[in-house]
């Protein structure tokens, strides 16, 4: 039993970031009909993005002292006549590390925005109008192009980056067995879920949303009623492309740097299948299920074989249900 | 004056080479690989080799998705199926001889991945479209990694060449 919750809530943890990443698929999917097969590829650049302004830059000649490591007077007071892997140490030891943090996320968002809005100009805007089924294939070569940039610029090589936040070990009592968490789990769930409400609430009820809506529903409608599609298109792009910065930067600091991120993209794609292309609350059960089934796997049958675990949930959901969990049916005319 | 393909009967209508040009390009083509050989040096004729393991490949593809409009991302996994099984049945039947080992071998191949293939493409009957795609995707997915686990035991010589036609694909 104790065992069991502590799977359970570790899969809610790394289900809460699969939300996170779903989020950005699904909102391109509503605004421009266009599944992103590169969303994954996005999201790794948005963890090399956070690499370079958080590890790089401060690491380089020239940079101020205070950007790599930041050590106030009353810090080294406090940090003196700690014992080691106190949970004090840890703070401080994050708290040296605010300045590259920030930095680095503020880095990330920026530049990941700008790569949002480049290929909704570049590769998507010339092809409105044309089928869509192109524009899908278009992000599958998207594929290809970020991950040869992405080894061009950074190398291939593995690194690691510093935690979002305090990575003090938890541990408390449940249920009469000992439950084990790291600080910085629990605060990039809050961060991830805390995303994805904002991301559903705006949709629902600030303007530009009700815009994303429109566009979704009936685009030469939305346009003759004056929203200009164009833009709700480089929005979502945006929308999706900072989701994803976020959401890479904290897939980093969990299982360090490398080009294989990308690959996390395929199976975030099949949870936004399972729970309906259109839906964020389908995707968010989804996200959720998927992360705990996840853990449980890896509990019972290993760690290699929980990465198959979304795609069997996948298939097993579009046999019974072929427009996943709470996906809209499209009604067509023959 | 004829403008556009006007055809008064149906063998007209359904023959593939149904012009000169193509009809000269087939010939010329088929004519130039007969004689690649004698002047080609032994990579070329690796590549051409590739080629044409992949022509057929994605021939398959250009029936599955081109003409009946199902798209198929996970086609790599059946390339995969097909290279595996070869393997097996060839060390299955190694006291054959070699010469007809293939003819035995090859065509088994093909009915286990067609047998795969009807597993595979349960799904096709209730879902079509992106859903359809991702589900062959995440089909193609389950398959690399079961035979990555190596569950019968084939060994590494078998595990090098195949995995990354998956890729390509």
């Amino acid at each position: 039993m104790g065992q069991f919750i502590q799977f359970a809530i570790n899969g809610l943890m790394s289900g809460a970031i699969y939300a996170l990443i779903a989020v950005g698929i699904v909102s391109v999917y509503k605004a421009t009909k266009v599944v992103n097969f590169a969303h994954g590829y996005l999201i790794m650049f948005g963890a090399y993005f956070y690499f370079t302004f958080a590890v790089i830059i401060p690491g380089m000649e020239g940079a101020p002292a205070w950007l790599a490591s930041w050590k106030p007077a009353w810090m080294v007071e406090m940090r003196e006549g700690l014992t080691m892997f106190s949970p004090l140490g840890a703070v401080l030891d994050w708290a040296a590390n605010i300045p590259r943090i920030v930095f680095g996320l503020l880095g990330a968002l920026f530049c990941n925005a700008l790569l949002g809005l480049l290929v909704e100009r570049t590769l998507m805007r010339p092809l409105m109008g044309q089928s869509v089924f192109a524009m899908i294939m278009v992000t599958v070569g998207l594929i290809s192009i970020l991950s040869g940039a992405a080894s061009l610029i950074w190398t291939a090589d593995a690194a690691f980056v510093p935690h979002i936040a305090p990575n003090t070990p938890i541990r408390f009592e449940l249920f009469g067995t000992m439950i084990f968490l790291f600080g910085a789990d629990i605060v990039n769930m809050i961060i991830a879920l805390l995303i994805f409400g904002g991301i559903v609430a705006m949709v629902k009820f600030t303007k530009g949303g009700v815009a994303i809506r429109a566009t979704a529903e009936d685009q030469s409608t939305a346009y003759s009623m004056g929203i200009s599609v164009p833009k709700v298109f480089s929005r979502a792009w945006v929308l999706a492309c900072t989701t994803g910065a976020v959401a890479g930067a904290i897939l980093a600091t969990r299982n360090g740097i490398s080009p294989s991120l990308g690959l996390f993209g395929f199976s975030v794609l099949a949870i936004v299948l399972m729970g309906g292309l259109d839906s964020y609350v389908g995707c968010f059960i989804a996200a959720m299920s998927v992360g705990v089934l996840e853990a449980m796997t890896q509990w019972k049958l290993g760690g290699e074989w929980a990465e198959i675990v979304p795609y069997v949930a996948v298939l097993v959901v579009i046999i019974f249900r072929p427009h996943g969990l709470m996906g809209q049916k499209e009604v067509e005319r023959i | 004056m004829i403008n556009g393909n006007l055809k008064a009967t149906y063998g007209a209508d359904e023959r593939v080479l149904n012009n000169r040009n193509k009809q000269a390009f087939v010939i010329i083509s088929i004519a130039l690989l007969a004689i690649f050989p004698l002047f080609a040096d032994d990579y070329a004729v690796l590549m051409a080799c590739k080629m044409g393991i992949l022509l057929i490949a994605v021939v398959g593809v250009n029936v599955l998705t081109g003409y009946t409009g199902l798209v198929s991302l996970g086609h790599g996994a059946f390339v995969a199926i097909g290279a595996y099984a070869t393997v097996i049945l060839s060390n299955a039947f190694s006291g054959l001889p070699a010469g007809i080992l293939p003819f035995i071998v090859v065509p088994l191949a093909v009915i286990i991945s067609a047998l795969i293939g009807i597993v595979v493409g349960l799904p096709s009957l209730r879902v079509k479209g992106l859903y359809l795609a991702v589900a062959t995707l995440a089909a193609s997915f389950i398959v690399k990694f079961l035979i990555e686990q190596d569950l019968l035991r084939i060994g590494p010589a078998a595990l090098s060449g195949s995995t990354h036609l998956c890729r390509t694909c």
